[in-house]
């Protein structure tokens, strides 16, 4: 199993660890996955995300490979934009979804989830026939997600000029080298730091030392927190079966791009939805819905939520299926209505 | 951390039970299995008058991340729930030996539970 740099630094403040696909992550520390969930809300935490995978396509050659695979154009953006989108198969369907980070006029640096880096490289390598020239160097940088409302002051003694939203910066900063995208996945303002694997430890403790209000959080509050925040978790609301149509995320393949991946005359077969349940019961993945007694999907992402105080899930469901009539959740032989929510479930 | 209480008996699925009188019982969950599950938010309570038999099934207990089965550790008819851990699931985390889920009217067979001892071997072998 994999770990991180920050590993030994987890494991001395008794955090409970797991093995996220074959890394050795923090699930949460001892404060548990609520206070860690409800610091990010009001004040500030700080997650070790060095699982997340990092890709260089670097040069004119590279670049085109990307142009094919990446459903966002690179060639709109500008130098420090980051772009949310997917890579493709030639049919539509998603190997991954990704953030794309314009570093230079001839490179873009595309952050894939960690889980998925080993089979990016596979179908990259297949598709262009053993002349893939992504440069994967993933295993020498780790990233840290700085988020919460505190951080919008805080950042400012590490990166003195702000950051709109989905940009970022590279440069020294307090003597590191980093790249500070304002980027997240938690519905929070806030942050992701990516460094050197050396200095990520030096980052944690200056991000930590910045204020007392921020604490270490675990893989479990970032997943309560992203499902508040309606955002999808690749595995779940995502998989190789499905395109971006699907699940209701086609504003992020740009319609003149459709074309490159079977996307342009396609409908969509399922839809993704939001619900809570308002009787004292946790929707959880997997966990059937009918309508009118027949199967009409199923929980892709299920959770209590902290702020809510009620189970939320997001839902893959039949395309044809009519929102205006009940829809059930059935968990362990009981039914239970649904309430349908506009995404995400915390509006900020 | 992953205290365990001398008088209770185990199951080693983690839930102990403590006898009241001849044939009364007191169930719930050990100090180790509230820290496995972490921030307890639900417990799927049973009903009074439910039967339940030692070894299987009668409660589940959510917690952020995931749902638990919770086994009972003695056989007969439930007399009290604890309705308390309807609004409060996180007692449960709290004082895992001094908060009970059920109260059962019944009896216990020790050859298929672990004593105190037993139960920190097991912990220790397990985990």
């Amino acid at each position: 199993m994999k770990t991180t740099a920050l590993t030994p630094w987890h494991e001395s403040h008794h955090a409970k660890m797991i093995d996220f696909f074959n890394t050795l992550l923090p699930v949460h520390y001892e404060t548990g996955i609520i206070a860690e969930h409800e610091a990010v809300r009001t004040h500030a935490g700080i997650f070790d995300v060095s699982h997340m995978g990092q890709l260089f396509f670097k040069g004119e050659a590279a670049l085109n490979q990307a142009r094919s695979v990446l459903s966002q154009d690179i060639d709109a953006m500008v130098k420090n934009q980051v772009k949310y989108g997917f890579i493709l198969r030639e049919d539509g369907t998603m190997v991954d979804d990704v953030l794309c980070m314009k570093t230079c006029d001839d490179e873009v640096l595309v952050i894939v989830n960690g889980a998925n880096i080993d089979k990016v490289m596979t179908y990259l390598d297949q598709r262009f026939n053993g002349s893939a020239l992504v440069e994967n160097e993933s295993d020498d940088y780790s990233v840290i997600a700085f988020q919460g409302p505190l951080t919008q002051t805080l950042i400012h003694s590490i990166v003195p000029t702000p950051l709109d939203y989905y940009t970022f910066v590279h440069g020294t900063f307090n003597g590191v080298e980093m790249f500070v995208s304002r980027t997240g996945y938690t519905g929070e303002h806030g942050y992701e730091l990516i460094m050197a694997n050396k200095d990520a430890l030096t980052v944690w403790e200056m991000l930590l030392n910045l204020s007392k209000d921020v604490i270490p959080c675990g893989l479990g509050a970032r997943d309560s927190l992203r499902l508040e925040a309606g955002m999808p978790l690749y595995g779940h609301e995502l998989n190789d079966d499905l395109t971006p149509l699907d699940v209701n995320l086609g504003i992020f393949v740009p319609k003149h791009r459709r074309h490159l991946f079977g996307l342009e005359e396609r409908k969509p077969r399922f839809k993704r939805i939001g619900f809570v349940l308002n009787d004292k019961a946790i929707p959880r993945e997997g966990y059937v819905l009918t309508q009118h007694s027949k199967n009409v999907g199923f929980v892709s992402s299920g959770t209590f939520s902290v702020t809510l105080k009620r189970g939320i899930a997001m839902a893959i469901i039949n395309a044809d299926v009519n929102l205006e009539e009940t829809i059930e959740c059935v968990i362990r032989n009981k039914s239970y209505s649904i309430e349908i929510i506009k995404l995400p479930f915390i509006k900020k | 951390m992953n205290s365990v209480k001398e008088g209770y008996y185990y199951l080693s699925t983690h839930e102990w039970v403590k006898q009241e009188s001849d044939t009364t019982f007191l169930v719930g969950i050990s100090d180790f299995a509230q820290h496995a599950l972490g921030d307890i938010v639900y417990v799927a309570l049973p009903e009074v008058n439910d039967t339940v038999k030692q070894g299987e099934r009668f409660c589940d207990v959510e917690s952020v991340k995931a749902v638990s089965d919770v086994y009972s550790p003695v056989s007969g008819t439930i007399t009290e729930i604890n309705t308390s851990l309807e609004d409060s699931p996180e007692l449960l985390n709290q004082d895992p030996y001094g908060v009970w889920i059920m109260k059962v009217e019944g009896s216990i067979d020790t050859s298929g539970l672990l004593d105190s001892a037993a139960y920190t071997l097991h912990l220790e072998n397990e985990h």
